[in-house]
């Protein structure tokens, strides 16, 4: 098996691809204002014509090096590349103001490498475990835990909860237009058969993600940052970074593990992450007082943090099927047009693909090292690349790589119209990430719904009988009980003008 | 940024209940009460309740003043939204012509205004129009094998 699995990974093509996207994932992720889920959108008409194992190797080296690459414009610019590196922003661009961006940027990388590393370990430890427990569930489990995930969804977005929700039904209503599963009507066609399979998933990922940041900034306009450009030699500054690592060995440690329990609960990915691990890392501090004035303490944390969280995201991907975040909503989503369906019988019928993710995982985070520092010597150079020139260039790759997947023009008018919409949620203070979890997900829980009803006779009770189905279930109502009291609560206090 | 909430709210409302109307009308399967329209329905009844919730819970417009107040003066904000509607503008017109035009030219269109609306010179939209239309024909057409269409130059297509 070990032996099959490098040989998968160590093709000239699947190395090529790796370093292909790791490249591709560090530029991406280091222009402000291109997040690492965009990278992924405009990657994904690529992976269509890659088979799965190399897809997905592909989505997991852009992932992981668009998450670090992010705190490169948060150190010089003082504007996080992607939100996961927002919560230690202030300390990484106070430090590179002082002369030591590259050293700052360096910790970053290290930090990242590790909590990437000790992400996947952990992930090729647990997922197979809770494999084999998932491996007895039937219909109605399937039911509760895409409902479960969908619903950690709202309760892990730091939104709105009511908001929350209604991105999730509007995924969920984006996923049933077409031929239903059970019965074959077509729903919400208007006579277009080219929408009888459905809002094509690519195209749509494309509009929420990609579209509707070009349109923010387009609103927004070209920002007068400038890149601050004092800097040290980099074999200083790598010392210097391996000493601070050695230093604070115990945060990478204790930061790398929380951020891959934190990333594989559904919905909260690395940006949540590493806040929470910067809040952590704060309470234990020796220096709480430091935090936010330029500490490296705080960088380290989070940097390894949110790396580690794209391990733990792909937990609950790959045994129940349920995506931690977007960007494994997206994976599941050409795993499922590539025909594999995630869920524990991934573990037992393909093992080469999971396999050769754990490798990819892994040999990523290892070139992400010389891929990052090249990026950070030439950094300055490439955030000088302005606004108007890129934005072009990323809208011409979006439309044409959403064409690319149907052929036809219906991909540019369900780009432009999840575009628009992603746009208006996004500048309302609606999530986007439960709406493509709903997309996603909305297939699964109507399939399973269904094919539970028709065998339990209609009888609703039937959902709780099995002693998994009725903790799961138990829990889900739990979690729906819980998010109805805090969303009535929310909107009565706002409501009240004393607070 | 200013949150219109009572209207998203409403418009939330409304378009619950469109999709509920239609989703009425769908049929059911043999013998059972239930069909394709179930799964609309509890999606739509779901954008009813949470555009009720959200537009209740709207704050009152008295502290949209305070939001206001951003850097963002009157006419910068016009000029910011008709940069973000062109732009809209410009894509339904490259999903009107992609076919009819081809690739090659819609795309240069495309590049070209999209560039103009970020502010780029005349000069440098078409030194960068023009190299882009090729690499991407190089990368989805050559590479990928995508049949990109050709429009109105067929002719010479290879």
């Amino acid at each position: 098996m070990l032996v099959e699995t490098l040989a998968n990974l160590f093709t000239p093509e699947h190395l090529a691809v790796i370093a292909a996207c790791t490249l591709y994932g560090t530029v991406v992720g280091a222009m402000p204002g291109l997040t690492a889920t965009m990278a992924v959108a405009l990657l994904v008409p690529f992976t269509y014509f890659m088979d799965p194992l190399m897809a997905i190797s592909a989505i997991v080296a852009t992932t992981s090096t668009a998450i670090f690459a992010g705190d490169i414009p948060g150190a010089l610019m003082r504007i996080p590349g992607t939100p996961a590196s927002a919560a230690y922003v202030e300390d990484a661009h106070r430090l590179s103001r002082a002369g030591r961006a590259r050293s700052t940027l360096c910790v970053s990388l290290f930090a990242a490498a590790i909590g990437g590393l000790v992400g996947v370990a952990m992930l090729a430890l647990i997922a197979p475990q809770l494999a084999r427990v998932a491996m007895q569930f039937s219909s109605y489990e399937t039911f509760w835990l895409a409902c479960l995930g969908l619903s950690c969804a709202v309760m892990t977005s730091n939104a709105d909860v009511a908001k929350s929700f209604a991105s999730l039904f509007l995924g969920l209503f984006i996923a049933s237009i077409g031929i239903d599963v059970a019965v074959g009507y077509p729903r919400f066609t208007f006579g277009n058969f080219e929408l009888y399979d459905g809002i094509s998933f690519i195209p749509a990922i494309i509009g929420l993600f990609a579209l509707s940041e070009i349109l923010r900034s387009a609103r927004s306009g070209e920002t007068g940052t400038r890149v601050t450009a004092d800097q040290e030699p980099l074999p200083a500054a790598l010392r210097e970074a391996l000493a601070t690592l050695r230093r604070y060995k115990r945060n990478v440690a204790r930061s790398s593990v929380l951020g891959t329990l934190i990333g594989a609960l559904p919905g909260a990915g690395a940006d949540i992450a590493a806040w929470i691990c910067y809040a952590v890392s704060r309470r234990f501090s020796r220096q709480p007082e430091r935090y936010g004035q330029g500490h490296v303490e705080g960088i380290v944390d989070g940097g390894s943090a949110n790396n580690a969280a794209i391990g733990g995201a792909w937990t609950p991907a790959l045994v129940f099927g349920i995506p931690g975040d977007s960007v494994t909503a997206i994976a599941i989503g050409i795993l499922l047009l590539n025909g594999l369906t995630p869920g524990p019988r991934i573990f037992t019928d393909s093992p080469e693909l999971v396999h050769t993710l754990y490798g990819a995982f892994a040999l990523t985070n290892l070139i992400m090292i010389p891929a990052g520092l090249l990026v950070i010597l030439v950094a300055s150079w490439l955030l000088r690349i302005p606004r108007r020139v890129l934005m072009p260039i990323v809208l011409l790759f979006s439309l044409v790589g959403a064409y690319a997947i149907t052929n036809s023009a219906i991909a540019i008018w369900i780009v432009l119209a999840l575009g628009a919409l992603g746009y208006a949620m996004e500048a309302n203070g609606f999530p986007l990430a439960p709406a493509i979890l709903g997309i996603v997900l909305g297939g699964i829980v109507e399939d399973n719904f269904m094919t539970s009803m028709l065998k339990a006779q209609g009888d609703l009770l039937a959902f709780f009988e099995r002693p998994w189905a009725a903790a799961l279930g138990t829990l889900t109502l739990l979690v729906w009980a819980l998010l109805l009291w805090r969303a009535a609560r929310d909107a009565l206090r706002r409501r009240s003008p004393a607070s | 940024m200013a949150q219109h909430d009572r209207l998203a709210g409403c418009l939330l409302i409304l378009f619950g209940a469109l999709v509920l109307w239609r989703a009425s009308g769908f049929p059911s399967m043999a013998g059972l009460a239930y069909g394709p329209g179930l799964f609309p329905s509890i999606a739509a009844i779901g954008l009813i309740g949470c555009g009720a919730i959200i537009a209740l819970g709207a704050r009152r417009p008295a502290s949209r003043d305070t939001s206001r107040s951003e850097s963002t003066t009157g006419t910068s904000r016009r000029r910011a939204n008709a940069r973000m509607a062109s732009l809209l503008g410009v894509v339904l017109g490259y999903a009107l012509l992609l076919e009819p035009l081809g690739f090659h030219v819609a795309s240069l269109l495309l590049v070209v205004a999209a560039a103009r609306i970020f502010g780029l010179p005349w000069g440098r939209c078409l030194l960068l129009a023009v190299p882009l239309v090729v690499a991407v024909h190089a990368l989805f057409y050559s590479l990928l094998h995508v049949p990109l269409p050709w429009g109105v130059l067929t002719p010479v297509a290879w």
